[in-house]
């Protein structure tokens, strides 16, 4: 196993032993919510709707005045009224649900919510179809007495089947978070929906439906049986998916198969006829089904939130240990090098005297080794001026002066002492803007002087320019000399490196690192463009 | 007029600063007395001549380093000013620091000069030449 394998690994196990043991008081709830009507079924309750028959004299009620008349057609219609109430409500919850699901994927990017989504809102579409049907608010060729169980049988076998494939496909694929699963997710949508819309299409359009209520078998809505089995085959499908994905929202999915399967049972066992005892609470059980996922979803959106504001909490204590650390870190270095300096100061001392006393008395061999010690002396304590310079780098400083970039370019120039037949080119952008004075002027220096120091030629050039970029400006300093191979590119950028020896060219190697630290600390950037014989030409970023 | 001779108390923990500025005074001729104190408490005793030591009379010339153990400069300095017979003595920051708060805290006490004592060579030479012109045209408090 690879070391990144083994770290996911790792990071996954966590986050299921954060989340995970399974919500029992959840489960336990929806449990005893979907046996209790069962329960006060078996007591004697009734929640069934009487058969209507119209027992009304049709003269008399031609009679009636027309409210009356009114009322009694109200009357007339209720059982097929409250059917339609049950089967909206279970319409919205799942069309609510589906929206819960799908913006818990724009946030979480897990394929188990959209898919999730899909099934719920075809179920609702197919819910909706055969609601719609049933109240004949859409014209069907069957009676509703045929048309009701038998959309009901189709629309329950397809949302099984619908959530059976989409925990199958889960179950399979390898990045729940993929952006082909978008995809994936897209056409499955399409495809469902466009399926839901034909099944329902088609059994509204045939005449003649086959017979599906047997009231006096055991099996008293046959049609049923497909669906209940589905839903039996579902748990260990479900479960499978929990424990490859754990969260709410699957653990729902499983929570949720202990109403589908009490409703379904209610249908094939119970129901002999239409709006009786167990019709009813089936339908009042789909509600829940539909209802449970959507908890889920929910649960979910606050254990994100929850672990959002555990890892902010985080991030702000490392960003806090950072911070100090790296306080530390400036002082240390600012300190060392400042004590360091003491010592040096006294051998510095020492040796001049004894030179000086010396002068004439010593051979040449003792004078050379003497002058030698002086001159590492003298790099010693430049490279903790360069270490000193570098901890100090990029402190903020409260100097705000603003000053034109041509002029600065200048400043730096007197500064440097350019020997004879080097000249410092200047851009007229350059000398075209107004930009802080503090740090650029380091920076700057540092990387003319360099291009002076490491120049090969008895003459040479240096050009200086700017472009602008966005928010920020692009400075770049070219010169003439020998160049930079590639495969220095990275090391020239190293504390303390040098390309050649020290007795060669002095330098404390720290010049660059600190051009580097200084550009990184404004949120810069910085890149070396150069080969052997090509000169040399360094561009950064650096904020307006 | 009579030269009154000025004593030279070095107030300096590091050893080559010190022969650093004897070598110095040695070099320019400077026949002035110097005295040497290896920190604050020590350059207190000396003028006072508590403690054994041998008492410096006045006018004296102070040189102080601030980074010291025990009493450091400024702390002496302090204490210098609150001393009855040592506060006319004149005064000198001959130091390695650089930072600001030194520098206002050493000129809050009335120090003379302040100077840093990196630059060694020629321009240490120079401070000591002052020094020794200081003492030639400036009119001490005679006792």
């Amino acid at each position: 196993m690879t070391q990144s394998a083994k770290n996911s690994e790792v990071a996954r196990t966590a986050e299921a032993s954060d989340l995970l043991t399974f919500p029992v008081r959840f489960f336990t709830a929806v449990l005893i919510a979907s046996i209790l009507p069962l329960v006060l079924t078996l007591f004697g309750v009734d929640f069934g709707l009487s058969v209507l028959t119209i027992n009304y004299d049709f003269n008399e009620f031609g009679n009636l005045p027309q409210n009356a008349r009114l009322d009694a057609l109200f009357r007339l219609g209720r059982n097929a009224l409250i059917h339609g109430l049950l089967e909206w409500t279970s319409v919205m919850v799942a069309f609510l649900a589906a929206i819960l699901a799908f913006s818990h994927f724009a946030i979480k990017k897990e394929l188990v919510a959209p898919i999730i989504g899909v099934a719920l809102f075809c179920c609702g579409i197919m819910d909706a179809f055969h609601t719609l049907a049933s109240l004949r608010l859409i014209e069907a060729v069957a009676h509703s007495v045929e048309v009701i169980p038998y959309s009901w049988a189709l629309a329950r076998g397809f949302d099984a089947m619908i959530i059976i494939v989409g925990c199958i496909i889960l179950l399979r694929s390898r990045n729940e978070s993929s952006r082909s699963g978008m995809v994936y997710v897209g056409v499955i949508t399409l495809v469902f929906a466009a399926a839901a819309y034909f099944l329902i299409a088609y059994t509204i359009s045939i005449e003649s439906l086959p017979q599906t209520q047997f009231p006096n078998a055991f099996i008293t809505r046959p049609y049923d049986v497909a669906p209940l089995v589905l839903y039996i085959v579902a748990i260990p499908l479900f479960w499978m998916l929990y424990k490859k994905i754990p969260s709410y929202l699957t653990a729902s999915l499983v929570i949720a198969l202990v109403p589908y399967i009490m409703l379904q049972a209610h249908m094939v066992f119970g129901s002999s006829r239409l709006h009786d005892s167990h019709f009813n609470i089936a339908h009042t059980l789909k509600i829940l089904a539909y209802f449970v996922p959507f908890i889920g979803l929910t649960l979910d959106y606050v254990h994100a939130h929850r672990q959002q504001q555990q890892a902010q909490a985080r991030l702000k204590r490392t960003l806090g240990n950072l911070k100090l650390s790296n306080e530390d870190l400036e002082k240390f270095a600012y300190v060392a090098s400042h004590d360091l300096k003491s010592p040096l100061r006294a051998i510095d001392n020492l040796s001049a005297w004894i030179a000086e006393d010396l002068d004439g008395k010593i051979d040449p061999e003792n004078q050379k080794q003497l002058n030698t010690l002086r001159s590492r002396v003298n790099r010693m304590e430049n490279l903790l001026d360069g270490l000193l310079s570098y901890s100090r780098a990029g402190l903020e400083t409260s100097d705000e002066t603003r000053v034109n970039a041509g002029q600065l370019v200048k400043d730096i120039s007197q500064t440097l002492n350019v020997p004879k037949g080097f000249t410092i080119h200047c851009g007229p952008e350059v000398e075209a803007i107004d930009i802080r004075r503090m740090p650029l002027e380091q920076v700057l220096h540092n990387l003319i002087s360099n291009a002076l120091k490491h120049h090969d030629g008895k003459t040479g050039n240096v050009w200086i320019n700017v472009e602008t970029e966005g928010y920020f400006y692009v400075f770049s300093v070219k010169d003439d000399g020998p160049g930079i191979a590639p495969a220095y590119h990275e090391k020239i950028f190293e504390m303390f490196q040098t390309l050649k020896r020290r007795d060669e060219v002095e330098g404390s190697g720290m010049g660059l690192s600190l051009v580097k630290k200084i550009i990184r600390r404004q949120e810069g950037q910085i890149e070396v463009k150069s080969d052997v014989g090509q000169g040399t030409t360094f561009r950064f970023t650096w904020p307006k | 007029m009579k030269l009154k001779t000025v004593n030279v108390l070095l107030v300096e923990d590091d050893d080559v600063d010190a022969m650093g500025v004897k070598r110095a005074f040695k070099r320019n001729k400077i026949a002035n007395p110097l005295f040497h104190a290896t920190d604050g408490v020590i350059a207190l005793e000396m003028p006072r001549g508590e403690n054994g030591h041998k008492k410096i009379s006045l006018p004296c010339m102070l040189l102080i380093d601030i980074n010291m153990p025990r009493m450091n400069g400024l702390e002496f300095l302090t204490e210098v000013r609150k001393d009855e017979v040592l506060r006319p003595c004149v005064s000198f920051v001959l130091t390695t620091s650089e930072r600001d708060e030194d520098i206002f805290a050493a000129y809050n006490l009335n120090v003379a000069g302040y100077s840093l004592k990196q630059k060694v060579g020629d321009d240490f030479m120079a401070m000591i030449n002052m020094l020794d012109a200081y003492w030639r045209i400036v009119e001490f408090p005679g006792v």
